[in-house]
């Protein structure tokens, strides 16, 4: 199973951006915050969901600040929604969503390191159309 | 005796004769539609992202919307000798993954695809035996050719059988 955030993107660039995470980083992440451990990401206590959306959130908004600093535009988030299941499934979501609009995305590839961590994710930002171009023509590159 | 395993993929159909069985992986808020003919042993299964092909400015995939789908694996099955009079459906999927999204288009898809592949079959006047649909996890489904048993796994709810 995956671990899934999903947010909205208003402002300069619209569109949604879609973490997914591993489980076990995301046990481990919720481990360190909460200072107990977490057997099963499913079935959450309402802290927990909390606490995991609350990275989510923290993680969106430092990506997307380097992405509006870097090309110079304002973006705005919605609050992250988490669903954790299969990765065909959680991708469904903005794959029915972007169908009509668009055949391209970002997909943002890194690797968290810490101490004893080192945790790889993904990231895809699905920009609405007209949105793609200003990220891309800002960023100095070509479609 | 065994037979082979047919991917569906998404926005994708296929039909299988026994005793092969036709497979699609993590339906999200897509719909799955098993159709049987259990007299000739034909299964049919699409793999739906959207209810309907009249809002898409692209007319290449006709798999893709409920509408449109549903009708052409009909005619697929026939082709393949299955009586349209004899097929019964089952299906599963719609569910809504993201609890708290507030966007209502993408927070009712599923649920939208539902209804959409409802209308289609009641159009085509095919009675639905069984559906796993709804609430708000992904499945994996197995539909045979053998003896039109759809199988549904999922990460959280384990297996069932129709």
């Amino acid at each position: 199973m995956i671990v899934g955030a999903l947010l909205f993107l208003e402002g300069d660039v619209q569109g949604m951006i879609l973490f997914l995470l591993q489980e076990g980083f995301a046990s481990a992440t919720l481990e360190a915050l909460l200072g107990e451990p977490v057997n099963s990401l499913d079935g959450l206590d309402e802290m927990a969901q909390s606490a995991l959306q609350e990275v989510a959130n923290i993680m969106a908004a430092s990506y997307l600040n380097a992405i509006a600093s870097l090309t110079g535009m304002t973006i705005t988030i919605s609050t992250p929604s988490l669903c954790t299941d299969m990765l065909g499934a959680i991708l469904s979501v903005p794959a029915i969503y972007y169908a009509n609009i668009s055949d391209k995305i970002i997909h943002i590839e890194d690797e968290l390191r810490g101490e004893n961590l080192c945790a790889p994710n993904h990231i895809l930002l699905i920009p609405d159309t007209g949105s793609l171009e200003k990220i891309i023509t800002r960023l100095g590159l070509e479609l | 005796m065994t037979g082979k395993t047919i991917t569906v993929g998404i926005s994708d159909l296929n039909v299988a004769r026994s005793p092969d069985l036709l497979v699609t992986y993590a339906l999200g808020s897509c719909v799955g539609i098993c159709l049987y003919d259990r007299v000739a042993k034909v299964a049919g299964l699409s793999h739906i992202m959207l209810p309907s092909s009249a809002q898409s400015r692209d007319t290449r995939q006709p798999y893709r919307f409920a509408d449109t789908a549903v009708p052409l694996l009909v005619q697929k099955m026939t082709a393949a000798g299955a009586s349209h009079a004899r097929l019964r459906a089952q299906i599963a999927g719609g569910a809504k993954m993201f609890a708290t999204v507030s966007n209502s288009s993408i927070a009712n898809i599923g649920q939208r695809n539902v209804a959409a592949v409802k209308e289609a079959l009641r159009g085509l006047g095919i009675p639905i035996l069984a559906e796993d649909t709804g609430r708000d996890y992904g499945r994996t489904l197995f539909f045979s050719a053998e003896d039109g048993s759809m199988r549904i796994k999922s990460a959280k709810h384990g297996e069932r059988v129709w």
